[in-house]
């Protein structure tokens, strides 16, 4: 569905995308995953359109993203990194603004603004409107036009939990009902949770692709660490058979507390591939 | 070109200046200056001192008489009007034969006698006011031989020469150069303010991102601004003129310099907007702009010659030089001489839609 090719983007000689290459399966949940000005949104903007490549290619469902422009459009939707609406409108005006560029119908702008839960809201003016409310109405934004490839840029940025949490469901619902998701993000618990692969990006290089298991598989340790009823923590590599043994031992005379998989978190895996923390 | 979405912008931005109080304050300024000065200046701009001589009674005096705009002075003689005139009681005299109604409403052609007390193309807006007395007298378009003559001895022909090339306009009366005064500034401020702020509002809240991602190009933004631009550059101009009896003279003419100069006046917004990508530049650097765009209003009533060279040559460039102009003639029934800045209307419109569609593709670069 989404495919890039060695996507290049240099502004006044400074690289921001150095030649990433990965594809996006119909259907799938992607995370494109780095820190703060790794190339992620530079990476977007380029997938959608809105920005020329120095050099590479890129295309979604098989149209170019520089000449097929055009072709991409209704094909695509956008939820913004910044909270790109107009303040002095009302919530149902600002998505009845964007439906009328989509050529799509007020039915569809009240069955999202249901989606969304903001139907009780639709008439207030989006300055009054919280910043989790403001999130909710750009995905049902993105939406409108029942786009086959969703691009969603840090779609919880700066959310209180149950905000987060409620976008968090949409996109999961979304990629369940078959909407291509390519989704930024420099918060690794959410891709772990929502994605079906993630791609590390860091100065903007591509570094690691996979699945999260796989990614965490590959990079963490082998080893769990026991916590008995005398209070004494003991860790065991799960390689060795004479761990194996004392671990059965101490479960068959019933010592164990609790046991704690070694496994690496994708943001252990992401240190350890950039060499810098994800801020 | 996508209609829908060039309609949706148009309809979405004409709504959303009204709801900001900036640009409303931009929209309303000139309206409000134009009432405000009507009743400051009320008393002068209701003054026209015309002093008549009708031997038997002509309706034309009870018409005039009831007129606002006059100051009517009747006398019993011919002699009586130069005396009026040169004791500056009035600027126009008007003698009358005898029968002139009876004359008039027969097809005949009666011979009006206007007197200036000083040049004739000081008072052609009173000429015209006249006319029109008849006309509605007759029911027709009046058929009268008007004699004219000046108490002003003529000068020679270097002095006239001297004194022809004025200002942008012959003088015009003070009614007519508030009219030009405040639908020039309205022409001003909306189009070279109002248009730019909503281009950079949406760039800088990024809500054009949103709108490019959409089947929307840069194109439809653009002509859905002017849209907005010239709509709002013609209502505050016609609502001006409705306010200030601003349809008289050569209604068309003028019609035409507000239609191009609001153009032109919206294509430059288009142009400055598309420079600058943040509100904060745009407020600190749109007083500067404006300001020579103004010029042509703030000099309207200097004599070119004063002016200099250096002044005068770039002043004839700014397409507000032309509104003020041609807007100026119009409204004194001097349409005629209103084709060249027309024509230099027209050019700049074409040059600056050129400009804004180099900028456009400079950008989708």
């Amino acid at each position: 569905m989404i495919k890039a090719s060695n996507l290049t983007r240099v502004f006044n000689g400074l690289i921001a995308v150095d030649q990433v290459s990965f594809h996006v399966d119909r259907g799938e949940v992607f995370g494109f995953l780095g820190h703060n000005g790794a190339g992620k949104t530079t990476t977007v903007r380029m997938l959608t359109g809105q920005l020329r490549p120095t050099s590479g290619h890129a295309s979604i469902d098989g149209h170019d993203v520089v000449k097929g422009r055009t072709a991409i459009k209704p094909m695509i939707g956008v939820v913004f990194e910044n909270q790109n609406l107009y303040e002095r409108m009302s919530g149902r005006e600002n998505l009845r603004f964007f439906a009328e560029l989509h050529g799509v119908g007020d039915k569809r702008v009240d069955e999202l603004l249901e989606m969304v839960g903001l139907s009780d809201r639709a008439k207030d003016k989006i300055k009054i409107y919280s910043n989790g409310m403001k999130q909710r109405l750009l995905v049902a934004r993105a939406l409108l036009n029942h786009p086959k490839a969703l691009f969603l840029d840090e779609p919880t940025r700066g959310l209180d939990p149950t905000s987060a949490r409620g976008i968090r469901r949409t996109i999961r619902e979304l990629g369940e009902q078959g909407t291509t998701v390519f989704l930024t993000t420099h918060y690794m618990e959410e891709a772990d949770q929502l994605c079906h692969r993630v791609a590390f990006i860091s100065e903007g290089k591509l570094i690691a692709l996979d699945t999260p298991r796989a990614l965490k598989l590959q990079y963490g340790l082998r080893k769990v660490s026991v916590l008995l009823d005398d209070q004494s923590q003991h860790e065991l590599t799960l390689d060795n058979p004479a761990d194996a043994n004392q671990m059965a031992d101490w479960m068959g005379a019933g010592r164990l507390l609790t046991v704690h998989s070694q496994e690496a978190t994708l943001e252990d895996v992401f240190v350890h591939l950039a060499g810098r923390e994800l801020q | 070109m996508n209609l829908r979405a060039t309609m949706a912008i148009a309809r979405k931005d004409f709504l959303d200046a009204l709801k900001n109080a900036r640009l409303l304050v931009i929209i309303l300024m000139p309206i409000g200056f134009s009432v405000l000065y009507g009743y400051l200046f009320r008393d002068t701009l209701d003054t026209m001192e015309i002093v008549i001589y009708s031997p038997d009674t002509s309706s034309m005096v009870s018409v005039l008489s009831e007129l606002d705009a006059v100051s009517l002075f009747v006398v019993d003689s011919p002699e009586a009007v130069e005396t009026k005139l040169e004791e500056e009681k009035a600027i126009v005299g008007v003698v009358l034969p005898p029968q002139f109604d009876l004359a008039v409403r027969a097809g005949e052609r009666p011979a009006l006698e206007l007197i200036y007390r000083e040049n004739p193309e000081d008072a052609r807006g009173t000429q015209r006011m006249i006319l029109q007395t008849i006309e509605q007298i007759s029911g027709r378009q009046p058929i009268v031989s008007v004699i004219e003559r000046s108490l002003q001895p003529p000068g020679s022909a270097e002095e006239a020469e001297a004194r022809e090339p004025m200002s942008f306009f012959r003088e015009i009366d003070l009614q007519s150069f508030f009219i030009v005064l405040w639908v020039m500034m309205g022409i001003t401020m909306n189009g070279s303010f109002l248009v730019p702020t909503l281009l950079v509002e949406e760039k800088d809240k990024k809500t054009l991102d949103a709108i490019l991602v959409t089947p929307t190009n840069y194109l439809d933004v653009l002509t859905g601004k002017v849209l907005v631009g010239v709509l709002y550059c013609l209502l505050t101009s016609l609502t001006v003129m409705a306010l200030n009896q601003g349809f008289a003279g050569d209604v068309g003419f003028s019609l035409t310099v507000v239609l191009l100069a609001s153009v032109a006046l919206t294509l430059i917004g288009l142009l400055i907007g598309g420079l600058i990508d943040n509100l904060t530049t745009l407020n600190t650097w749109g007083s500067f702009v404006m300001l020579p765009l103004m010029l042509p209003g703030i000099l309207a009533g200097v004599p070119l010659g004063t002016l200099g060279p250096a002044l005068t040559i770039p002043l004839q460039v700014v397409p507000t030089y032309h509104l003020v102009r041609g807007l100026g003639l119009s409204l004194s029934g001097e349409g005629g001489e209103v084709w060249m800045n027309l024509v230099i209307l027209a050019v700049e419109c074409v040059v600056l839609f050129g400009a804004v569609l180099w900028s456009m593709r400079r950008r989708e670069a």
